[in-house]
């Protein structure tokens, strides 16, 4: 996440759209990632992240805009575009009665590898992924993690300049995870462009340089975490667990001083304050005089999941 | 292995082929399968309760020696498996209606060439009746042999100085038996059986690219520099490799092992091919036009048995009678099945059935084309 002045933008894609019959799954898409950086893209399910990076990928045709990846236009058939790019995906796309070597070797021919390089680099990323001592077993017999693994080294066999990957760490154990995420870091840092969706929002929080919300086809925000907290206008809430009348507290802390907003619901009240450490005691002092039994309180501050809610009113795992 | 500049599609023909190898679903159905169920067959009809086999010998010839051998044969073959009819005129019309299962020809002058050179006898044969046909050609070489044999010792005798006519007149002494000819041509056995077996064998292959996409493996495929074209015939060439290793081994070990015949080794190797092409192409075809991948098997495996009983592969090629028998012609298994009886020990050039081989490859190729272009427009 080190500023290093201008870099090569890897991947550029603009005014993307997809429509099934009256469905618009994707609607005026666009964002740009550039070498060494780290981007998210978020969303609810349906939210069109899927159609989004199978058209990034070139498995689908946009109905308008235009990608490039590598400075060569995407499209669905064989172009140079592709040679750019490493694809997970979400699902583990190996085949399970070959052995890991196998499967590396296929995709890295795939790749346009020559036999040297191909054995030089199978050896390489299994080492990279932690699996170079069970290279000659079936994946059928390998773990969650170690297919996940399998499943990223497969997309690092040609050092593609873009990496894509679409929920990679989905039902791995957190040795795994914590793994897969170093690796996704140390890529990174040797100037490797990444595409990421998670639903771990704190996944995103720790790899993402930028993060783009994509909500119902459109990329409704974009840009760093502080970014996006600050566009959205999040301050830092106060909730006040408490028995009495609730919705009466809510309208007279809402005109409190260093209070934004504050509304009721749950048995609880919600109060966004601009300085939680100033109104926290006035707060609290106006709910015992107005008769509230208050039985906890918590102060939240903003982070990308309330910023997630406050754009899609979703949850991110909804 | 791959070399450095192997096509893409051949690396995906490759990599389909060491699946099916490696999972030994192949083995187990397109060889497996055929041998176990050629052995058994090539076994029953060794048997004493074999098939029969009805045989006209007709004499052109009309003299006394003629008849003594259509005599001698109808004596030498009685109580055998094969039956003897003299009261055929019209030899290419009785084997052409299958009211005989082939004919011996005693030509016109015959027992006037015996004294030069013996005209040989000619056998008259209908394609679907593989195993009369070469108990017919059988019978007419073993006579023209002995007639050979008869005239050597007549010029012999007379060269030194001894009476000709105390040589032995001509009486054949032929040996059929079913079993003989089993083991010496018995291709039909085992084609038949592998016929079916492979038809299903390959429909599994087809349907690769469809489990792969479901399985997502397509999608990597294809987020590689790899065409749509490129993707659709490797998987292709994937499918006839499996149906050709299959064909192969059935061939290799049928002869190897069991002792049976097929032909020139080329002719056999260009046949299965053209076969496993022709099959190829129907595969193709039903993975296109099926809606999931059960409704696919469910056509294919249906199509295998039909084409299967059509085509003759449970009656030693043999076809069925009627419209039954003109509908089975047109399956590449009784058009396979025709060119290997053709070229089988004794039999024609690969070139004089180049029609059937054409027959088999124009299946496949449209099957391919049709088939891999509605393919790679719905998955790709």
């Amino acid at each position: 996440m080190t500023e290093q002045g201008p870099r090569a933008r890897v991947v550029r894609c603009e005014g993307l759209r997809k429509r099934y019959g009256d469905r618009v799954a994707v609607d005026g898409v666009g964002f740009a990632i550039a070498e060494g950086e780290t981007y998210g893209l978020l969303g609810p399910n349906g939210a069109g992240k899927t159609t989004t990076i199978s058209m990034l990928c070139g498995l689908l045709h946009p109905d308008e805009g235009t990608i490039e990846v590598g400075g060569s236009p995407m499209t669905t058939g064989r172009c140079e575009a592709k040679a750019h790019l490493g694809l997970v995906p979400q699902d583990i796309a190996l085949y399970p009665d070959l052995t890991a070597k196998e499967n590396l070797s296929f995709f890295g021919k795939l790749q346009g590898l020559d036999r040297g390089e191909l054995r030089t680099r199978v050896a390489e990323v299994l080492e990279l992924v932690g699996l170079a001592d069970r290279a000659g077993d079936r994946i059928e017999g390998f773990s969650g993690g170690m297919k996940r693994r399998c499943n990223i080294a497969a997309a690092l066999l040609h050092r593609p300049s873009l990496l894509v990957l679409d929920e990679p760490t989905v039902g791995v154990d957190p040795q795994s995870r914590a793994a897969i995420l170093d690796g996704i870091d140390d890529l990174r840092r040797e100037g490797m462009a990444v595409l990421y969706t998670t639903h771990y929002m704190e996944e995103a929080e720790r790899l993402c340089d930028r993060i783009g919300i994509i909500d119902e086809g459109r990329l409704v925000a974009e840009g760093t975490q502080p970014e996006l907290v600050a566009a959205v206008g999040q301050h830092p809430i106060v909730r006040l667990a408490a028995e009495g009348d609730l919705t009466t507290f809510a309208g007279l802390a809402a005109d409190a001083p260093q209070v934004v907003r504050a509304a009721a619901s749950d048995g609880r009240v919600e109060v966004s304050v601009l300085d939680p450490t100033r109104a926290l005691a006035p707060l609290i002092e106006s709910a015992e005089a107005e008769g509230l039994r208050i039985s906890g309180v918590e102060v939240v501050q903003p982070d990308l999941e309330s910023v997630f809610l406050h754009l899609t009113g979703k949850a991110l795992r909804d | 292995m791959a070399g450095p500049h192997t096509p893409v599609s051949v690396v995906i023909a490759g990599k389909d082929l060491r699946r099916s190898l490696k999972s030994r679903s192949l083995v187990l159905t397109a060889v497996v399968g055929p041998l176990a169920l050629g052995l058994i067959m090539a076994l029953a009809f060794g048997g004493s309760a074999g098939p029969s086999a009805t045989i006209a010998v007709v004499d052109r010839d009309g003299t006394a020696t003629s008849r003594a051998i259509v005599d001698a044969l109808r004596e030498e073959l009685r109580g055998g498996p094969v039956r003897v009819r003299a009261d055929v005129p019209d030899p290419e019309e009785a084997v052409d209606a299958e009211r005989v299962d082939a004919a011996v020809v005693i030509p016109p002058g015959w027992t006037e060439s015996l004294s030069a050179s013996p005209e040989p006898l000619r056998a008259v044969r209908n394609p679907d009746r593989a195993i009369p046909g070469e108990i017919a050609t059988s019978i007419a070489g073993q006579v023209t042999s002995q007639a050979d044999l008869v005239r050597a010792a007549t010029s012999t005798a007379a060269a030194l100085g001894a009476d000709p006519s105390g040589v032995t007149q001509v009486r054949p002494v032929v040996t059929v038996s079913v079993r003989d000819l089993s083991q010496a041509f018995n291709a039909p056995l085992y084609f038949g059986p592998l016929s079916i077996f492979l038809f299903l064998a390959m429909g599994t292959g087809a349907r690769g690219l469809v489990r792969e996409q479901k399985e997502g493996t397509l999608d990597r495929i294809r987020s590689t520099p790899t065409s749509a074209r490129t993707i659709v015939a490797g998987s292709s060439l994937g499918v006839m490799a499996q149906g050709l290793v299959a064909s192969l081994l059935v061939y290799a070990v049928s002869t190897l092992l069991f002792g049976a015949e097929w032909g020139r080794p080329v002719d056999v190797v260009v046949i299965l091919v053209s076969f496993v092409a022709a099959i190829s192409g129907f595969a193709a075809i039903i993975v296109a036009l099926a809606r999931t991948e059960p409704q696919a098997e469910g056509w294919n495996n249906a199509l295998a048995f039909l084409f299967g009983i059509l085509g003759g592969a449970f009656f030693g090629g043999a076809s069925l009678p009627g419209l039954l028998g003109a509908v089975g012609s047109l399956t590449p298994n009784s058009i396979a099945m025709r060119a290997l009886v053709e070229t089988g020990p004794g039999g024609q050039a690969l070139v004089e059935v180049w029609p059937l081989v054409l027959a088999l490859w124009a299946m496949g190729a449209a099957g391919v084309v049709l088939g891999g272009a509605m393919l790679r427009r719905r998955l790709l």
